[in-house]
Parts: C-alpha cells; structure tokens; sequence
C-alpha cells in the first residue's frame, strides 16, 4: 500500500506539461503566421491600433519571437523564464488588442491561429481561451522560477 | 559544459537574447524568403484596394442611401447572423459570409446574373463584404457594388436602421 512515491512523481509531470502545451502553442501559432506574413499583417491592421509604419514590421517579427519563445520555453532549459517570460507579456498584449476590439465593436478575425479571414472571430470565447492561457503562463513562469534548469542537471 | 550549466543566466538576460535571436530569424526570414512583404505599407485604402482588386465598384453612403431608398439593388449583409439581427440596413437580407452554405439558397434563386446587388459589412475595417463581392462575381454575377463604409458610417450619417 505504499503509493505515496507516485503522487510527487505525476506533480514532478506538471512543470513539463504546462511547458509543453504553452511552447506547442505558441510554435503552432508563430508557425502558421511565418508561412502567410502579410495576411497576417492585414490582420494586425484590422485592429486598427497600430500605425501604418509598424504593421508589417511587426507581422515579421512577432511570429518568431512566438516560435522561438515557444521552442525556449520546451526545449531550452535555461532560457524557459525569460520565455515564459514574453509568452506572459504577448498574451496580456494579444488579449488587450482583443478586448479594445471588443469594445470598439469590431467585428474581425483574431490573427490567433488562423489567418484566414473566414476564421473565428474575436469575441468572449477567444478571451476566456486567452484567460486560460495567461493563467498557463505565470504558472510556467512561477515554475522556471522555483526550479531553475540549472538544478536539474547535476 | 557543467559548470556552465550551471550558471544562471538573468531573466532580464534571456529575454534580450531571445528578442536578439527574434530579430535576426525576422530578418533572415525576409531576406531569405523569395517573396518578402514590404518592410511598410500604406494600409489606409486597403479595403479600396482589395474592392478594386477584386472588381467591385465602391459606393459612397449617399450612393447607398439612394440605393436603399430606391431600392434599385439587392442589398446583401455580408455580416454573421448575430450583427444582422442586432440592426442592419433597411431592405437587407443577411448573407453572412461565415456561413455561404446554409444561407446561400435562401438568397441566391432570387437573383438573376444582372440584378443589382450591394454588398456591405460592418466598415472599412471589415472583410467580409470584399469576401461575399468576390464571391458573387465567381458565382456569375455581372453587377456586384461594395458599400465600403458600412453599417458603422450608416448610423453616422444618422440613416435609420431596421
């Protein structure tokens, strides 16, 4: 009756779930915005927040900064902080870009993992998901924190 | 490589390299790629540009109006059903682009390959009316016009809505 050694051991999961679902993510969502960057900058554009000047310029640049957070925070131990770091930041910027939006009444695609302007709308749902995903971040960042990489190499 | 290991690196650090090695791959990408988007855009007349691109005339919200009032076209919300619902053109039927499928019968016998239609969506920031235009156009439809402004400058002209 001795089962106490398999509950640390699925907590010891945790970190690497949490890691590995948010860097899948982000990777996925960098990926498919690389492959179509000016579809992607027309929906930057919708939100119409940013001026003309940084809309392409950020179509090419924050879809790596996605992937490569997203692959930092998987596969590179001493970089996952300041991954989860910048994951934590895109979405509170993403979700604010969505909630202004929102109360401007716009009616437009979320750029989020699709580019394709038929693709889901922004709304609640794509807000609450994004809640989700904040709440998935502070965790890996919490996380990176309370064990630095460095630990478990020995 | 232990040793190094086990130096922690700041985080302040890791996000300065990451953003390094973000600006490098970005750059990389556009150079690399055989076709790059421009670095800057006028993105300003984008929804004019695509109407144009795609062969639909543009009318003014006085154009609409007339043709509202005259009801000389077909006019089509290109909308999802919910915005259609909460107020829209008077004379509209909903034809929301997000779902051709469903509703696409219910509109489309009505129409002879010449009748006047005018399209519209939410404003100058919405695509679907460009998406419902072009589609119509590959349907046959020889006579297609995009109410660019949409419902938003509709109610700013403080034209009544249904």
């Amino acid at each position: 009756m001795k089962r106490e050694p398999l509950t640390p051991f699925f907590l010891g999961l945790v970190p690497h779930a949490v890691r590995l679902i948010l860097g899948a993510i982000f990777i996925y969502a960098g990926y498919i915005k690389i492959i179509h960057p000016h579809d992607f900058a027309a929906m930057i554009n919708n939100y119409g927040i940013l001026p003309d000047g940084l809309i392409n310029v950020s179509a090419i640049y924050l879809p790596w900064l996605e992937v490569l957070a997203g692959f930092a925070l998987i596969f590179a131990p001493r970089y996952r902080e300041g991954a989860s770091i910048l994951i934590t930041l895109m979405l509170l910027v993403f979700t604010a870009a969505i909630l202004s939006a929102l109360y401007r009444g716009l009616n437009i695609s979320c750029g989020c993992f699709s580019v394709d302007p038929e693709a889901s709308r922004i709304g609640w749902r794509k807000v609450a998901e994004n809640t989700g995903l904040i709440l998935l971040s502070v965790t890996a960042w919490a996380l990176s924190r309370k064990h630095p990489s460095n630990r478990s190499r020995g | 490589m232990i040793m190094a290991g086990r130096t922690r690196i700041a985080p302040l650090v890791q996000v300065l390299v990451l953003g390094i090695v973000t600006l490098l791959a970005g750059t990389a990408s556009q150079l690399l790629r055989d076709n790059p988007i421009a670095w800057t855009e006028d993105w300003s007349n984008r929804v004019l540009a695509a109407a144009m691109e795609a062969g639909l005339p543009i009318l003014t919200a006085e154009e609409a109006r007339e043709v509202v009032d005259s009801m000389s076209h077909i006019v089509l919300d290109a909308r999802p059903l919910s915005d259609f619902d909460a107020g829209h053109l008077p004379t509209a039927l909903p034809l929301p682009v997000d779902d051709l499928e469903t509703h696409q019968f219910n509109v489309l016998p009505m129409l002879t390959p010449d009748q006047p239609v005018m399209v519209y969506c939410s404003g100058l920031e919405c695509d679907e009316s460009i998406a419902l235009g072009t589609f119509l156009i590959q349907q046959g439809y020889t006579n297609v016009a995009l109410f660019a402004g949409g419902i938003t400058e509709w109610k700013d002209k403080g034209y009544p809505v249904e």
